[in-house]
């Protein structure tokens, strides 16, 4: 069910409130550094461990539950 | 922006297009800085923590899952860079009340109650500038950004319902304030030293 709030003025009027700005030629930097951050390749050893991880955490999982079948003696 | 054109800008920033971040960086740039300027009352600060927010930004890239909300991310983001900043000022607060060696900072007024174009943006600044973090944070999000409250809720770390009693107490609190100027303390503006 989707509820409809009335329309609050004290929130209205918050979002009427005049947006300051960042320094443009801080923006600058900043977009400069993002940009070589962007363009940089990530360490490959960061690379295998995002490959590696879902991996050895199916992994786990699969043991845990044959394990507790063993232990239960189902199997 | 709509969800159709959302999406294919985080495809591109998954890929690490450069244009693609600039259009991002542009439609968030100053909302973020309104945000954490209005969370530090520091205009430096602000400043400081946006870049970082850019920065954790780049360096998740391509990380991003493909149907990641820039907003709440962006905004989730920014708050974490806030909590960190403020743990590392308590500490120095605590080491430097300790010591007794620095000054009290020098009060001026705040760029946002100079910048405030009427009286009542104003009192409203004033106001919300003397509520307590987590409810300034919920009113900015909620108020000045346009947020509903689950997607506030996503970006505070808390239940859709928990923020909807949270921003219930933030609002009644900043209509006290606005209702009773004497509850207003005036905001005082500090440079926070580095």
């Amino acid at each position: 069910m989707t509820v409809h709030e009335q329309p609050d003025a004290l929130l209205g009027a918050l979002g009427r409130l005049s947006t300051p700005l960042p320094a443009t030629a801080r923006g600058a930097r900043t977009r400069a550094r993002c940009h070589g951050a962007l363009a940089r390749p990530r360490p490959r050893r960061a690379r295998a461990i995002d490959r590696l991880l879902p991996v050895a955490v199916v992994a786990y999982g699969v043991i845990i539950v044959v394990e507790g079948l063993r232990m239960a003696g189902l199997i | 922006m709509d969800r159709e054109s959302e999406l294919a800008l985080v495809e591109r920033v998954r890929a690490g297009d450069t244009a693609a971040f600039d259009d991002v960086h542009a439609a968030f740039n100053a909302r973020l800085f309104g945000f954490l300027a209005r969370l530090t009352r520091s205009r430096d600060v602000a400043e400081d923590l946006l870049e970082e927010t850019w920065l954790r930004f780049v360096t998740h890239a391509d990380q991003l899952r493909a149907d990641t909300r820039l907003a709440p991310w962006l905004f989730t983001v920014a708050r974490n860079v806030h909590i960190t900043w403020c743990r590392a000022r308590a500490v120095e607060t605590r080491t430097a009340a300790t010591l007794d060696l620095w000054p009290s900072p020098a009060a001026a007024a705040s760029p946002f109650e100079q910048a405030a174009t009427s009286e009542l943006e104003r009192r409203i600044e004033r106001a919300l500038a003397s509520l307590p973090d987590d409810a300034r944070e919920v009113l900015l999000l909620v108020g000045v950004e346009g947020m509903t409250p689950s997607e506030a809720a996503a970006v505070c770390g808390v239940t859709p319902e928990a923020m909807r009693q949270r921003l219930k107490r933030a609002r009644a609190s900043l209509a006290r304030r606005l209702d009773d100027p004497l509850r207003a303390p005036v905001f005082r503006w500090r440079e926070v030293e580095p």
